[in-house]
């Protein structure tokens, strides 16, 4: 390879140049997060394993091998949409009792959006990691969340992403449950300071109290509005649920917002094991 | 040569990342409060920004409670932290440009020398430095910052040694080519 002497001197030297650059503060916040933070247990004994000998890592991995194939020709058929359940999923009314509904406001007047023509919700995804089902076009991709979402920061690995076939549009849903002590104006003042920081100004939805109200699966949620982008947050319980309406670009190829306010109100909430 | 005292594997303590495998939380803050300078740094100069920054080392720092218990070689514990940063930052890259309005810049006053005794100055190496992708970005911070070699950058990194070299070859290339087009007189671009 063909180095430059100069170059790489002139680049070690602006990297390597002083500043002040101290994480106390954001150890601070991971110190307040640690409590509600779980630690993911190993499900293998890992250090067991790399002590075994090579035949008897070879027979362990023909055995997982062995249990994946029965475990998958054993699972229900589906229509071949990711996460998609082989029954239906559950009607809000077949929940009640499972999660306590949040408190209907006096000024709930929101109407349903009248549905585009071209958008048919025949699918659905479910996330048992965040506990929600929504219903989904046939043709869009999921993408489930490979980390639990903690703090404040809704964006992959921490969520689920449904991506709108036809658009730059991703969904992203997650949910994480409110601290021990924590009220969910506190959470969506936290949410508000600490997630939007990164927008530019002027896009970050101002005060959540003037946030407007959405419908999320019948419970009344907030419409955080920001830009090209917006979130829709709602407490189920003692557990928030925040859905991204998240677009690539400013060009007019997004899922509407009345688009997206109906596959909102498709939502159903389950309870997280 | 070795210019900087920036290395992996120093002095984290192995018994302290084995205990807070094992869920011990005074254990893992010391441990934490070892690495965060040090990532909050690495993700600054990834990201060009110290927002994002802070918010990948926090997500970082989290990672490394939840998982520790998946580490299999405590040993590792420095090599498999930076790759959560790496991991952090793309994630928090990727965050930015869903949420970052299209900007255009206009062309910016001729440099100037300054005390890094070198015909280029801080901000136009910034500048030519944001142009870069974020594996171009994040090969040459792990390389010329952290003084990493390519084979463990790319163990880092999750690719292959070769794209390593690759992509330190093309980030340096695409910089110089971007240091000299600023160097030529400016035009201004009307919006």
């Amino acid at each position: 390879m063909k180095t430059d002497p100069d170059l790489e001197r002139t680049v070690r030297s602006w990297l390597r140049a002083p500043e002040h650059e101290s994480a106390d503060h954001v150890l601070g916040t991971v110190f307040e997060l640690l409590d509600t933070t779980p630690q993911r247990r190993s499900r293998w004994p890992a250090r067991r394993f790399a002590q075994m000998s090579t035949y008897a890592k070879i027979a362990a991995a023909a055995a997982v091998i062995v249990i994946a194939v029965i475990g998958f020709s054993m699972l229900p058929r589906t229509n071949g949409v990711a996460g998609q359940p082989a029954t239906p999923p559950p009607s809000p009314s077949q929940l009640t009792g499972q999660v306590p509904p949040a408190t209907p406001s006096p000024s709930t007047t929101t109407t349903q959006p009248s549905p585009s023509p071209s958008m048919a919700l025949t699918s659905s995804f479910t996330s048992r990691r965040y506990g929600y089902t929504i219903a989904i076009g046939p043709a869009w991709t999921t993408t489930p969340a490979t980390k639990t979402w903690v703090g404040y920061d809704n964006s992959p690995p921490f969520v689920d992403q449904i991506g709108v076939a036809g658009t730059d549009t991703t969904i992203q849903g997650s949910s994480q449950p409110l601290a021990k002590g924590q009220t969910y104006d506190e959470w969506l003042a936290l949410y508000e300071a600490l997630t939007v920081r990164s927008v530019p100004p002027g896009c970050d939805g101002g005060d959540p109290s003037t946030w407007p109200m959405v419908m999320i699966g019948g419970q009344q949620g907030r419409w955080q509005q920001a830009c090209n982008a917006a979130t829709a947050v709602v407490l189920v319980g003692d557990r928030v649920y925040a859905f991204n309406w998240s677009n690539a670009a400013f060009l007019p190829t997004h899922l509407s917002i009345d688009d997206f306010k109906r596959v909102l109100a498709t939502v159903t909430f389950q309870p997280v094991r | 040569m070795k210019t900087a005292a920036i290395t992996l594997g120093e002095g984290m303590d192995t018994d302290l990342v084995i205990r807070a495998q094992h869920g011990d939380k005074e254990a893992y803050g010391l441990v934490a409060a070892g690495i965060a300078d040090r990532f909050l740094a690495v993700a600054r100069r990834i990201l060009r920004d110290i927002d994002l920054a802070e918010d990948a080392t926090q997500q970082a720092l989290l990672a490394i409670w939840q998982d520790l218990p998946g580490l299999r070689d405590p040993a590792s514990f420095e090599a498999w932290s930076y790759r959560l940063l790496v991991r952090a930052c793309y994630a928090e890259g990727r965050r930015q440009r869903l949420w970052a309005p299209n900007l255009r810049l206009l062309s910016v006053p001729a440099f100037a020398a300054d005390d890094l005794g070198s015909v280029v100055d801080r901000d136009e190496l910034d500048r030519a430095f944001r142009r870069l992708s974020l594996d171009h970005r994040t090969v040459v911070v792990l390389h010329h910052y952290l003084d990493l070699p390519l084979e463990k950058v790319a163990d880092i990194v999750g690719i292959r040694t070769g794209t390593a070299h690759s992509r330190l070859h093309y980030a340096m290339r695409a910089l110089r080519s971007a240091l000299e087009a600023d160097s030529r007189p400016p035009v201004r671009e009307v919006i």
